[in-house]
């Protein structure tokens, strides 16, 4: 059992902050209050389900209270965040698609397609790495500044609009009253840096534990898997398929050797594209390369969450891929040929793709209980848990 | 039990120092608001309009909708309170509107029967009747004095419609269907233009105030989630203006007369537009006289059945057999729903049908076309009954093109098809074609193939097609049929050659009943443009009682799903404007979807 908060050094910020010495007793104190881990309404770790044997990354600074989540789901499902009054957090993660919109790229509060397939908001206090190609980002408190103030494309488009969209919160008797709760003794509560810590606070309880495939861990006896899923799992975990190496984890997205080493090794390419015959993807979204200019970090995305992906379809971080049967072939196939158009390319024989994408061959039966498995990942619970639902309902 | 052990490895340091804890903890406790009891909130309703939807409501008090607002109070003090048609109808229009609202079948809704108090009605059109529209009467009639009229009750969301002969002073037929909106009229439409027009939203959003001939789809009927548009609860259309590359939606409730949001949607390169619009009107004379208003009889090889276009439910073939055998009662395309979005929920319910009957935004725009099927070594195997339909305005975004397609083979198979040509008003649409397909014989029964076996449905029920989907080794998913003899149905997954790309459909089983109309008439717009469950139309016949389908006169409902797709070398459902040699033309990159239809061999 491995259940450790990740602090960074934000927590020895919060702490020197409060200008406490470091005794044993007091750091413990901190934590309470840094956490909010306390025994009452405000404890975050209600939120963790116990069969979750995973590390946790928390912004320290960012202190768990109830109220503060609550503005926070507020926040989330309010148009009013965006330029024009058109767009949400909820827009492009919705619960019904496990905190994702269902559409190949998602557009923003002017149209525009973001360059990505929107990712699902769940289970991220267990995620070391956010997003599909910035390793840097590591909590929601800063992720979001992204689609909140992008202009490149805009997505909710707030960016040179930050106080007159603080204004029309202001005036709202109700955000009136959330603010005062959640940031209690402040002047001046309704203000974005308490905004996104609490939007940040109600997205790292979004905890997504409950698909069947949990159940059967938890109690295997109770709650079977249905044949097809229990091959599909053995296929999963196989030494001909070998999907657990990269799809380790509480969500399947930690690679293995990462579990085993501590390498930091999230991202990886997977032969999606190789348009110039020498590694290229598309020119206005290459991967990692793009943050590190690393040649070999072309095309490499984070490993992603396998949880929910009967709601979360299409799939790959552009949505490029429609169903799983697209996805698997690829891998069957070793990388996925992408016949025509301007990006028509051997993904299979891209210089930069990883090694462990080396193809294997599945019947169309065997194909089908490995998706069985994939869905038998999916948490019908969480779509419709009213603690994350839209509150103006 | 391991959270608990985790929290004990965290604190277990503190086993021996809990007073100093329990102590601080309190001291903690008390430094923190501990509240009163929660403030309780406003209900949805007052958060939708003060929180979620746009901030300003500048425009309930003009002058509009003051006059607007006048006209249904006065009506609602009338003995018969109901607001009629406002567009300019003729005699035999005006006596049909009359005779209908004496109807006690149509008119059964008019008032609240508790309160007695008025529900606000409103003729929404009265159009030349067809045949399609009289499938179940029973009476005689005069077609070319027979009218339909449909009315919207809005408080209960649900349409009234009766088929009225004026020469015989008589309402041949009413009923009712509930969660239905009519096709807007052309009094609606004008509102719903000049509200979004003169919104300060609209005008802020293009920077310009827009002139009311930009307006397109201003007719056709939307949704949009979290205000009182969602799942199409109140009256609400989309006017859209197209400004380069984008589109914007001014979704109106009409209902309430107001703007109730704007959304942008990307639709691609505007190029030049190229609307093909020559002798359209003598088009229309020849479809309206020739296809519309009579039923075409169609026999060929070893098929026989009769054909006709419909107000709003496409190209419908009736009394379908093959080689003398009764093979279906009807075949109809219902509704094109089509989604922009599956969180906000917003995109149009289109119909599809004649020029000069329908309100619907696509009409049919060349006479139904007869052709031979051949196969890769050119041999004829079948013959293929088909109709476009097109907005004017088309291949110029927020503009539709349609197909649809019937597919007869010489073997015995058949195949119900459609296809988007694209582009429409966005570059993230979904399309959901709406098909109703009604079977001969009165004992049929219905079996899906699962877990290796065909295992019968005992009840009314839809059944999507997903990933895990069973089919048998050639690719059928369901039975129909008595006695061993019927068809099996193969949905699409890409297997016809026609580019289509899986149907993801769901499919509903209904039972069909004499007496009862559940879409055997010609049906106004079924269900929402954008759920993306399975509340696509058919479900409301279904829910919330499931009727016993063995042995049976069945009704299956086929709701495809095709994703449009603008990236380039991947196009579907879509189309653009291209620059070819010097001059515009127009690249469109069909969907197609439908099942095939194979009979089932003793």
């Amino acid at each position: 059992m491995k259940f450790r908060f990740h602090t960074e050094s934000r927590f020895k910020s919060c702490c020197q902050q409060a200008g406490i010495l470091v005794a044993c007793m007091s750091v413990v104190i901190m934590l309470n209050r840094c956490t909010g881990i306390t025994t009452g309404p405000d404890d975050f770790t209600k939120w963790l389900p116990a069969s979750i044997p995973d590390t946790v990354y928390l912004d320290l600074s960012n202190v768990y209270t109830r109220h503060k989540r609550e503005l926070g789901r507020y926040l989330f499902y309010d148009n009013r965040l965006s330029v024009n009054n058109t767009r949400s957090c909820s827009s492009c993660h919705a619960q019904t698609f496990s905190f994702t919109d269902s559409y190949t790229r998602s557009s923003g509060a002017m149209g525009d397609l973001h360059q990505r397939n929107s990712r699902p908001l769940i289970n991220l206090v267990y995620n070391r790495y956010l997003t599909a190609a910035d390793s840097t980002i590591h909590f929601p408190e800063s992720q979001m500044d992204g689609p909140l103030f992008n202009e490149h494309p805009p997505e909710m488009g707030a960016g040179g609009h930050k106080q007159q969209i603080m204004d029309r919160l202001k005036n709202d008797s109700i955000y009136i009253a959330l603010y005062a709760k959640a940031y209690p003794g402040e002047k001046d509560p309704v203000n974005w840096k308490n905004s996104k810590l609490a939007i940040a606070t109600f997205i790292k309880t979004i905890i997504s534990t409950d698909a069947p495939y949990d159940r059967y861990r938890r109690d295997s006896i109770q709650y079977p898997l249905p044949a097809p899923a229990t091959r599909g799992r053995q296929l999963f975990f196989s030494d001909k398929l070998k999907c657990y190496q990269c799809h380790g984890g509480n969500d399947f997205s930690t690679p293995l050797q990462t579990v085993q080493q501590r390498q930091p090794d999230f991202y990886f390419n997977t032969g999606l594209y190789n348009i110039d015959g020498k590694g290229g993807y598309p020119s206005y979204d290459r991967g990692l390369i793009d943050l590190t200019g690393e040649k070999t970090d072309e095309g490499k995305y984070r490993v992603p969450v396998l949880r929910n992906l009967v709601f979360t379809a299409p799939y790959y971080h552009d949505g490029s891929a429609l169903t799983l049967e697209e996805v698997i072939l690829g891998y069957e196939q070793g990388g996925r040929i992408v016949k025509n158009g301007p990006f028509a390319g051997d993904g299979r024989i891209n210089p930069f793709k990883s090694p462990l994408v080396s193809g294997f061959s599945l019947t169309d039966t065997e194909r089908r209980d490995l998706i069985s498995f994939l869905y038998s990942l999916s948490d019908s619970v969480l779509i419709n848990n009213k603690n994350y639902a839209n509150p103006y309902r | 039990m391991q959270t608990l052990t985790g929290k004990y490895r965290i604190f277990s340091g503190l086993r021996t120092t809990w007073p100093w804890l329990l102590v601080l903890s309190a001291l903690l406790y008390a430094c923190q608001e501990t509240g009163n009891a929660e403030k309780k909130l406003p209900s949805y309703d007052e958060q939708a309009r003060n929180a979620v939807l746009l901030p300003l409501d500048s425009f309930t008090n003009t002058p509009l909708i003051q006059q607007r607002v006048a006209e249904i109070r006065q009506a609602l003090t009338l003995p018969i309170p109901v607001l009629l048609c406002n567009d300019s109808l003729g005699g035999p229009q005006q006596m049909a509107q009359m005779l209908a609202l004496r109807d006690t079948g149509f008119a059964r809704h008019l008032k609240n029967p508790a309160s007695g108090k008025p529900y606000r009605n409103e003729i929404f059109g009265v159009y030349p009747a067809r045949q399609s529209d009289l499938v179940t009467v029973k009476l005689p009639y005069t077609l070319q004095s027979t009218y339909r009229v449909e009315m919207y009750n809005y408080a209960l969301n649900m349409t009234s419609v009766a088929m009225v002969d004026v020469d015989r002073q008589q309402v041949l037929t009413s009923y009712i269907i509930e969660d239905v909106q009519p096709d807007v009229s052309g009094y609606l439409k004008d509102l719903a233009v000049k509200i979004a027009v003169e919104a300060p939203e609209v005008q802020q959003a293009l920077g310009i105030k827009p002139s009311e001939k930009e307006a397109l789809m201003a007719s056709t009927k939307t949704a949009l989630n979290r205000s009182r548009c969602e799942r199409s609860r109140h009256l609400c259309v989309a006017p859209t203006f197209v400004k380069g590359d984008k589109a914007l939606w001014a979704i109106i409730d009409l209902t309430d007369h107001r703007l109730v949001g704007i959304r942008w949607t990307t639709v691609g390169e505007p190029g030049t537009a190229v609307p093909l619009l020559t002798e359209k009107k003598l088009q229309d004379d020849k479809i309206t006289s020739c296809y519309c208003e009579v039923e075409q009889p169609l026999k060929k090889n070893s098929w026989e059945m009769k054909y006709m276009l419909t107000s709003s439910d496409g190209l419908r073939i009736s009394d379908v057999q093959f080689n003398g055998q009764p093979v279906l009662r009807s075949a109809k395309l219902v509704d094109w729903h089509v989604s922009y979005s599956g969180t906000d929920g917003f995109g149009y319910s289109d119909a599809v049908g004649c020029p000069y009957f329908s309100q619907a935004a696509v009409v049919a725009w060349e006479i139904p076309k007869v052709a031979e099927l051949r196969d890769d070594q050119q041999r004829v195997i079948g013959f293929v009954l088909e109709q476009t339909y097109r907005s004017e305005g088309w291949p110029t975004p927020c503009n539709y093109n349609y197909r649809q397609r019937y597919e007869f083979y010489n073997d015995g198979r058949f195949r119900v098809a459609c296809a988007s040509i694209g582009r429409g008003c966005g570059n993230t649409g979904t399309y959901r074609p709406v098909f109703r397909i009604a079977f001969s014989g009165e004992q049929n029964s219905f079996y899906e193939y699962k877990e290796n076996n065909w295992q019968q449905w005992q009840q009314e029920q839809w059944q999507q097609q997903g990933s895990l989907t069973s089919y048998t080794p050639e690719g059928f998913q369901y039975k129909i049929g008595s006695g061993g003899k019927g068809y099996f149905i193969e949905p699409g997954r890409g297997q016809f050659g026609d580019g289509g790309r899986g149907d993801f459909s769901w499919v509903y089983v209904t039972r069909h009943q004499a007496g009862r109309d559940e879409g055997e008439n010609d049906l106004v717009t079924i269900g929402p443009c954008c759920n993306t469950d399975y509340h696509q139309g058919p479900d409301k016949f279904i829910e919330p009682g499931p009727e016993d389908i063995m042995q049976s006169s069945l009704v299956v409902w086929y709701v495809a799903q095709m994703r449009n797709d603008d990236r380039k070398g991947n196009e579907y459902c879509w189309a653009e404007n291209v620059l070819e040699d010097g001059v515009w033309r127009t690249k469109a990159y069909p969907c197609f979807a439908g099942p095939m239809f194979v009979p089932v061999k003793n």
